[in-house]
């Protein structure tokens, strides 16, 4: 997609162009959805967050501003939806315990059903980090899963730099003990 | 150092594979985002013409408040609510003093009544006496 014809599409969105919002829902809903999964660990919950984002980002959408990246801002509304949602439903979820390496690998199976890799990511990333602060999850998902820049991570969350640094080192650091705990590297 | 190996691993698995919907599922929540964005712009141009229906009303009713206050008024002191001045201290002093001067149009008697004025308090008294026919009632 060109730069242009999104520029185009938020100009219109924020005339109250329901039709290029639409454009705009198509074109990042798999992306977001795919952020809220990673955050929430539920396909059912993560549709109902997304849909908020979107509708939250119709009802705002004058309020953006073009000096930040679209997507950016987009990732901001969903981190507060996803935020929302978690502080409400305090769901207490209880993971398999199945072989992560497994699972893994089953990952990387291109045959499998999209439900079951759905569910093989909840479980791998849940197991990996429940131990983890809210703070560090989100910084850890953005980082390692979404692959954003820290510049846009500070931007999503409000955090310092050396703030999302350290979360991102605590992360790691929590999750290898996570790892020990399980033994993976006996079973490898 | 192996579970940092291993760290790694995951988290390239993690970030390779991408959570998403099957297309059926994925058409279906573009919709029903869509549905909710019209809903949504229904529900703000009802809440539009509701607020200046609520805004006229408002008008409406304070024009009324304005006209009872104005009739209580009325009622609360007849003979004197074309205007303001039974509420105003200068008025009413001007009133008062008024009814105590000579009801005359002429230079000469005016004259006298300050010559008078300026003799003393008796000969003022006489002179409304004379002049004021208010004063002899």
């Amino acid at each position: 997609m060109h730069e242009h014809s999104l520029s185009e599409w938020i100009a219109k969105s924020q005339q109250g162009d329901a039709v290029a919002f639409g454009q705009i829902v198509a074109f990042y809903q798999s992306q977001i959805f795919a952020y809220v999964f990673r955050l929430i660990g539920n396909e059912h919950d993560a549709k109902d967050v997304v849909q908020e984002t979107f509708l939250r980002a119709w009802t705002y959408c004058k309020t953006y501003q073009s000096r930040f990246r679209f997507s950016t801002w987009l990732y901001t509304i969903a981190t507060n939806c996803s935020h929302d949602y978690l502080h409400t439903n305090k769901k207490i979820t209880i993971y398999a315990e199945e072989n992560m390496i497994l699972l893994c690998d089953q990952l990387t199976n291109s045959n499998l059903e999209q439900e079951l890799s759905n569910k093989n990511i909840a479980t791998i990333i849940g197991r990996l980090t429940h131990t983890l602060t809210p703070k560090q999850k989100l910084v850890f998902t953005l980082k390692y899963l979404e692959g954003l820049e820290t510049e846009e991570i500070t931007m999503i969350t409000k955090l310092s730099a050396e703030k999302v640094k350290s979360n991102l080192y605590l992360a790691k650091k929590n999750m290898k003990e996570v790892l020990l705990k399980m033994k993976i590297h006996e079973k490898r | 150092m192996k579970n940092d190996r291993i760290l790694e691993q995951i988290l390239a698995a993690l970030q390779e594979s991408q959570p998403a919907l099957k297309e059926e599922a994925a058409a279906k929540l573009t919709s029903s985002i869509l549905a909710g964005i019209t809903n949504k712009k229904q529900l703000t141009n009802a809440n539009g013409s509701l607020l200046s229906i609520a805004k006229s009303l408002m008008a409406a009713a304070a024009v009324l408040l304005v006209s009872m206050f104005l009739y209580q008024n009325a009622v609360d002191h007849p003979g004197n609510h074309q205007s303001g001045i039974v509420y105003n201290s200068y008025y009413k002093e001007t009133i008062r003093n008024y009814g105590c001067l000579p009801q005359t149009n002429s230079i000469s008697v005016l004259l006298d009544y300050y010559r008078q004025y300026k003799k003393g308090k008796n000969a003022l008294t006489l002179l409304r006496e004379q002049y004021n026919p208010m004063a002899k009632k």
